[in-house]
């Protein structure tokens, strides 16, 4: 019960982060979606990152870590560590300057500014909104796992109560907790949507600097505890290496090459995440980017280190868990290996990335404010007042309707594996558009709607693929699976993918959007020479 | 805005990125179990080695290639909402 309370008195602080934000705004859009462009050097680093880092950093990647072993850091966190800070450093200062120049709150503003196309803006606001939605629904389901998992109720002997409970008509035993995953992920929905609400941008800023402060902190605490109390990693390691079961989780074997090599362009959908693009508007300089662009890498390893270390140990600890089972292995081993208050603490710390959500929420109450709300003269009729305030109900219905979601995904599916199937390769698939509509004159609205049109067909065609061959999907280890003779292995199933010449579909997504993109604008006319002038001056 | 740099440093781009997919790609340590100092198995001591040279990387573009013409925006002031889209 002692780390349930920690966790409540952490979010009772987050809440008060963003009441205190409430009393700082100013009644106007630009005041309540992007802080006013206000934001400095300092908080600018933290929230930035602090909004990439969600439950999947945590929980999902030490999930998969100990399923698939160390690979797992350079699958994911390596990468992300040159290519996210680079993408910030290319694209994060352009889209910076365009936005302070000419206004943009949202990446559908600039798309319809410099391609002087009202339809190619409500396109991109639709696929970029479809496919953030399951990012919020992690959050919530991460907090919810986050919660019960915290308040497991102990017996005298130390040892969790069980109880039977009824799972897909059979009875079986579980845990008993204070707080149900359903309460849990009600609780966290709330406090979120109460301080985006009140604070907006200044508000989610602020409590996600505070967020990524504290589980830098804590991070290393809790690698420590653990350490401490398993005398060293030393003899699990060893442990682990003896063991023929668990000795590839010290390699990449688990981890097919082209799969780590398709893995480098999935961090390219970090710039095309709204709340990211967003976010790279409130800086109130452009020097905020250059400390950003540097510590990135540093802060990544920082948090992403200790969660796959940490969830290749839980392989030693706590052997035997399915997929969806081992997306909680850190909160297992802290249960385990340390004391309440610490326990309680480090549950708090690792709140913090689960409740990233909160600028993806945001970001769609903005891009529906601004994109369709005022752009199809919502400001004009009703007032800016109102268009706060379109923003804010937009928030407490997206809230809710994540909650609802996250009841009904409950152990469906690893956290993991929902945010990646169907966001992160779509949303890498389009930043060859936002590189085309920056740097390249010649590209048109044209080239930017077949590249879009692709992606949305891609996303579809990936997922359905996804979903026909599960029957066929081989156990992890095993080879994978051709899903169509006649194509020769051209489309393969492995355990947790569909691949193509056994390559992630992020892969081809990307090299066609971008070919897409230089093909059509070629063939086509581009915006006039008044708009050209605007965003490439002589 | 005018554009960051001519071909030369696209090509300059190209060549960083091809050279970070390759040095990421370390298959040399592949199956690789070997612990180095006590715990930390080769193959994710290399990749924490490449988040630093990331670090590095970003430091040297910050140093080098900044994008200066940006920063005279921040003397400017914003135009009014009437050039907003």
């Amino acid at each position: 019960m002692i780390p349930a309370i920690v966790v409540f008195l952490y979010l009772a602080i987050v809440l008060y982060v963003g009441i205190f934000a409430f009393r700082k705004s100013r009644p106007s859009g630009e005041d309540y979606f992007l802080a006013g462009r206000s934001i400095g050097p300092f908080v600018f680093l933290f929230s930035l990152f602090g909004t990439n880092m969600t439950a999947f950093a945590i929980l999902g990647s030490s999930g998969l870590a100990y399923q698939r072993g160390i690979g797992v850091y350079g699958l994911m966190a390596a990468c992300s560590s040159f290519v996210i800070p680079f993408t910030l450093f290319l694209i994060g200062t352009r889209l910076w300057a365009h936005g302070k120049r000419f206004g943009h709150m949202t990446q559908v503003q600039f798309f319809r500014d410099r391609w002087e196309c009202s339809a190619i803006g409500t396109l991109f606001f639709a696929l970029t909104a479809l496919m953030l939605v399951p990012y919020v629904i992690i959050g919530v389901m991460g907090g919810g796992a986050t919660l019960e998992a915290l308040s497991t109720v102990l017996g005298p002997d130390g040892q969790p109560v069980m109880v039977e409970v009824l799972r897909g008509g059979q009875t079986v035993l579980e845990a008993r907790h204070w707080v149900s995953y359903e309460v849990g992920g009600a609780i966290v929905a709330l406090v979120v949507m109460s301080y985006v609400f009140l604070g907006g941008m200044r508000g989610t800023a602020w409590v996600n600097a505070f967020q990524t402060i504290l589980f830098l902190s804590f991070g290393a605490v809790a690698f420590y505890l653990i350490s401490r109390n398993l005398g060293g990693f030393d003899q699990v390691m060893r442990r682990l290496g003896a063991d023929p079961e668990t000795a590839s989780l010290l390699t990449r074997q688990r981890i097919p090459q082209a799969e780590f090599f398709s893995y480098f362009f999935i961090p390219l959908s970090s710039i095309m995440f709204p709340h990211i693009s967003i976010m790279c508007l409130t800086a109130r300089r452009v020097s905020s980017f250059k400390h950003t662009v540097i510590f990135y890498p540093v802060c990544i390893l920082a948090i992403w280190l200790p969660s796959v270390y940490l969830g290749v140990i839980a392989a030693d600890q706590f052997p035997g868990l399915t997929a969806g089972e081992s997306d909680d292995v850190i909160l297992r081993l802290l249960t385990l290996h340390s004391d309440a208050w610490v326990a309680g603490i480090l549950g708090a710390a690792i709140m913090a990335c689960v409740m990233a959500s909160d600028s993806q929420i945001l970001a769609l109450s903005t891009m529906f404010t601004e994109d369709i709300f005022a752009h199809y003269g919502g400001r004009q009729r009703f007032g800016g007042v109102a268009e706060v305030w379109t923003g804010r109900l937009f928030v407490v219905g997206v809230a809710l309707v994540a909650w609802l979601a996250a009841l009904g995904l409950k152990d469906r599916v690893g956290i993991f594996e929902l945010a990646i199937r169907f966001a992160f390769s779509g949303f890498a698939a389009l930043a060859p558009v936002m590189l085309a509509a920056l740097f390249w004159k010649r590209s048109t609205k044209w080239g930017a709607l077949a590249a879009a049109l692709w992606v949305a067909c891609a996303v579809l065609g990936t997922w359905y693929l996804h979903g026909l061959t599960r029957e066929i999907a081989p156990a992890p280890g095993q080879p994978p699976v051709p899903i169509f003779a006649g194509l020769g292995g051209l489309l393969q199933r492995t355990p947790g993918n569909v691949t193509v010449a056994g390559f992630l579909p992020v892969l081809p997504m990307v090299l066609v959007s971008a070919l897409l993109v230089w093909a059509v604008s070629l063939a086509t006319r581009p915006p006039s020479a008044a708009t050209l002038d605007r965003y490439f001056p002589r | 805005m005018r554009r960051s740099g001519g071909s030369r440093r696209w090509v300059g781009y190209l060549a960083l990125w091809l050279a970070m997919i390759a040095l990421r790609q370390d298959f040399w340590w592949w199956k690789d179990a070997t612990l180095v100092f006590g715990s930390l198995p080769i193959g994710l001591a290399s990749q924490v080695g490449y988040s630093i040279l990331a670090a590095l990387v970003m430091g040297s573009l910050v140093r080098w290639d900044w994008p200066e013409e940006l920063e005279r925006l921040e003397r400017d002031d914003r135009p009014a909402a009437r050039d907003r889209p």
